[in-house]
């Protein structure tokens, strides 16, 4: 049971959350002291079932990965070069360089993930694109398109295309774009103030014109299209006008917001990051406005489905194709994880079709998700599972919870209050500020460690 | 069946709308005779009204006399809001031959006067009115027509409709990447119904792959009852012209032929738009064992059409 | 008359009632003109797209090239085999002229 079951103040009652058994129940002080000392009383059968569940071996604790390494999809960064200058972006795309891969290489690369698609008994091909922004490669990207589709009708299996994108470039675009691809994030900040202060092109006009008509055109299209919202101080108090409007105009698959991470242009732009505990309720308001409409919020780390040691592409055998050939665990330029002292290189692809992986560096990355001590008694270790290894979980990080802890922890336990039918308390709670604090704040969730129940 | 549309005047503005027209136009007492004589030339026994709102048009009681003095049987597609005249005339009907289909507005999408009227005309008709809901967002649920039917003494059944697109897509409209969604919603909406005795119909446009396994099974339908549902209706517009269907009418459509009949027409339409056929509304029509075997016909062509490209490319190779 | 040692082109435009879809393994091309479907597999798909991307010729071939793994003279000879198959099936027509 230990590590297993979570114990959290909710204002004056408590959730247990026990997600290894899948499964979570709204309980009173005295329960919470019945559970933590093994005294339930058989007569109590909802809290007697709930106690022996969780006393029971939870049916499979995620382990980091071991032997072959075992992708779930090929990542390929056709070029890290941008068409736009986002205040906030991390992924060098100022200074990222021209280079384009090679389509050569790019060809290879699909070609030996289909051969291990088919090795493994997969279903699918699947190809993700990131960048800079992927489609300023256009060429390539076209190329590993038709040639994924190829290859994989050639060994029966199901393409699957997933795009990251800035959304600005012309209809013809676009439309291949929603016609060819399964799902498509595209960065879209909301309202045109909003949006083109932080998203402008090189010349520096707004790019809001163009990402709304991409928006349109995928909308209309097969792919499954969600916005990924960068929320900051500026737009944290419009998340619900903002949602409001998407749905209305452009009824996406789903909303994905993420909370600005500080670089220096941000800072030189006047941006920061919003307060975590105005996001916390900001979010489940809007998320709820979005639910309404049949648009799915999304918020990456308080995602519940499958406890995970890692939720981003490190640790999961992730393999991530640089224009130059490099392959590595994230799409972070590296700069971004040698700033942190981490090193995601795994090795190299040739254009001759051969993955050359480091073996001692596939285990290093792969520790890298067993390694968060920050994590080891808060509720969400197995669904946030510490968020971003280079922004978030780092070596050396520091122990007390960041921002980006509390606003998960909010959000996670609104979404288990919420499952439980609890929607008046989460609201309750995301308009008390000291009963947030006392939750988001606490340093161990465990249950075993749970003190305040007592008495 | 054929439906003729006798107006395209409507009292309300439903975002969904596919029958919308700039030119006001009412069916006059010849035209509509011409196309009774068409239906009966068709050996059809039921007549379908459609709008707009038909019963807005000045002559609809005479509409409806004449219907049942030639031996039709008479089925009204209304909003519900209706005329007095239109709601006696319906009310002294004979109940086994004149029938009403209600499409009823989700809650919150109407003014509460329209609620009202919608209610009182229901209340009124009582057995001879059947729910009708169009699907046009992935929230819509059919979940508050038991309460209707229960409530009003209706008819026990629920016909449910997908919101189909112009081809000009200028109406709201269900996308097909939604059928999925919506089946999985009216696959857990069937249980409900069938424990209070209320039979499903699904009008054309449902496909068999976007209900989960085993419903179209549990619920007595075969994959073909559904996915052949998209065929030439024969809409006759207030002008007297014949389309094919209404999601299709700017494409194509004929004058009521003096003597030919429905099936000549349908034959027609369908080898108009056969080239249109092997098209389906998902990427994966082309490989289904379904459309393979003739159970299914790719969905709505309509909506198959939203997925087509064209490019007028030219291209010069060396030549030898 | 063309010009003394002029390139001798063809040009092949789209056939005017010529419309497609994309589908799961490949196009799948629908002419009203004689109400014929014509699926393409791979790499004739690739093919077919490439052209109504507004690609070059030689765009075409040097991506063709990428996607099916052929030389230079293979590739061509694809192109020009898989185009003149297009003219005869009515879903593209042919030009001749010099450059």
């Amino acid at each position: 049971m230990a590590g297993s079951v979570f114990v959290i103040p909710v204002l004056d009652r408590w959730l247990v959350y026990a997600p290894l058994h899948h499964a979570s129940a709204l309980v009173n002080r005295a329960a919470v002291c019945r559970l933590s000392e093994d005294r339930v009383q058989p007569e109590q059968e909802d809290l007697a079932s709930l106690s022996s569940l969780i006393r029971s071996e939870p049916p499979g604790v995620p382990q980091p990965r071991e032997g072959l390494v075992s992708p779930q999809f090929l990542g390929l960064i056709p070029t890290r070069a941008c068409n736009l200058r986002c205040v906030y972006c991390g992924f060098g795309a100022a200074d990222g360089g021209c280079e384009v891969m090679d389509m050569a290489l790019a060809v290879a690369a699909v070609d030996w993930m289909a051969a291990d698609a088919q090795r493994r008994g997969r279903a699918t091909l699947d190809v993700h694109f990131f960048g800079g922004e992927p489609f300023f490669a256009r060429d390539v990207v076209e190329v590993v398109v038709h040639r994924t589709r190829a290859v994989a009708a050639e060994k029966g299996l199901v393409p699957r295309l997933e795009a990251a994108t800035n959304g600005v470039y012309d209809e013809d675009c676009a439309r291949f774009i929603g016609d060819y691809f399964e799902a498509v994030v595209l960065s879209f900040d909301g309202f045109p103030q909003v949006h083109d202060r932080r998203r402008s092109a090189v010349n520096g006009r707004g790019s809001f014109e163009a990402v709304a008509r991409t928006a349109r055109i995928l909308s209309q299209s097969p792919a499954e299209l969600c916005f990924r919202v960068c929320v900051a101080d500026d737009n944290v108090d419009h998340l619900a006008e903002t949602v409001s409007w998407f749905c209305r105009q452009f009824q996406p698959a789903a909303i994905d917001f993420e909370t600005l991470q500080p670089t220096s242009g941000a800072e030189e732009a006047g941006l920061r990051p919003p307060d975590p505990y105005r996001f916390a309720a900001q979010f489940h308001s809007a998320g709820r406005i979005a639910s309404d409409q049949g648009v799915r919020p999304s918020y990456a780390a308080a995602l519940r489905e499958t406890p995970r040691t890692s939720f981003c592409p490190v640790g999961n055998d992730t393999l991530i194709l640089s224009p130059e050939g490099r392959v590595s665990a994230c799409y972070l330029p590296k700069q971004e994880w040698q700033a942190r002292g981490l090193d995601l290189e795994m090795g190299r692809f040739t254009v001759q079709g051969a993955m050359e992986l480091d073996r001692r560096a596939i285990e290093r990355v792969r520790s890298l998700a067993a390694a968060k001590p920050r994590c080891a008694k808060c509720f969400c270790r197995w669904s946030c599972a510490g968020g971003c290894h280079v922004n978030q979980s780092f070596p050396g990080c520091p122990q007390a919870y960041n921002d980006f802890c509390i606003q998960t922890r909010l959000i996670t336990a609104c979404s288990l209050l919420a499952e439980l039918g609890a929607d008046s308390l989460a609201d309750r709670l995301l308009d008390d500020r000291s009963a947030m604090e006392a939750l988001a704040l606490r340093t161990s969730d465990a249950l075993e460690d749970c003190e305040e129940a007592d008495g | 069946m054929a439906n003729i549309s006798i107006t395209n005047a409507c009292n309300r503005d439903c975002s969904y709308c596919f029958a919308r027209s700039p030119a006001p136009r009412n069916m006059t007492i010849p035209e509509f005779e011409r196309s009774l004589d068409f239906v009966q030339r068709s050996g059809m026994d039921q007549v379908r009204l459609l709008g707009g709102e038909p019963t807005l048009h000045p002559d609809f009681p005479r509409f409806v006399d004449s219907v049942l003095s030639r031996g039709l049987r008479l089925l009204i597609f209304s909003n519900g809001l209706m005329p007095e005249p239109a709601v006696r005339c319906l009310e002294s009907a004979p109940a086994d031959r004149a029938a009403v289909l209600i499409n009823v507005a989700v809650p919150g999408e109407c003014r509460p006067e329209e609620d009202l009227g919608q209610r009182s005309t229901l209340r009124r008709l009582g057995r001879r009115a059947t729910l009708g809901l169009n699907i046009y967002a992935p929230t819509v649920r059919p979940d508050f027509l038991l309460g209707l039917i229960r409530d009003l003494g209706l008819s026990p059944c629920i016909r449910l409709g997908l919101a189909h697109c112009r081809v000009d897509q200028t109406n709201r409209f269900l996308h097909p990447r939604y059928y999925r969604v919506v089946g999985q919603g009216l696959a857990g909406f069937a249980g409900a119904a069938r424990a209070e005795g209320v039979a499903l119909e699904f009008d054309c446009g449902f496909v068999p792959c976007m209900f989960p396994p085993g419903f179209l099974d549990t619920a007595g339908i075969t994959a073909s009852d559904i996915g052949l549902r998209c065929s030439p209706l024969l809409d006759v517009l207030p002008d007297s012209r014949v389309v094919c269907c209404y999601p299709l009418a700017s494409l194509h459509c004929e004058p009521i032929p003096e003597h030919h009949d429905a099936a000549w027409m349908r034959n027609r339409f369908e080898a108009r738009f056969s080239w249109l056929r092997p098209a389906g509304i998902f990427r994966e029509c082309a490989g289904c064992g379904l459309r393979a075997s003739g159970q299914c016909a790719g969905g709505c062509l309509a909506a198959a059409m939203g997925r087509l490209r064209r490019a007028p490319f030219a291209v010069s190779l060396p030549n030898g | 008359m063309g010009r003394p040692g002029a390139e001798k082109l063809a040009t092949y435009r789209c056939a005017p009632h010529v419309s497609w879809t994309v589908e799961r393994n490949g196009l799948l091309l629908l002419n009203a003109g004689n109400a014929k479907a014509c699926p393409l597999g791979y790499p004739q798909a690739a093919l077919w797209e490439l052209l109504s991307r507004g690609n070059s010729y030689r765009q075409v071939v040097s991506k063709m090239r990428a996607i099916a793994l052929l030389s230079a003279e293979a590739t061509e000879r694809f192109i020009a085999d898989t185009m003149e198959s297009w003219v005869e099936a009515g879903l593209l027509l042919r030009e001749d002229r010099d450059g």
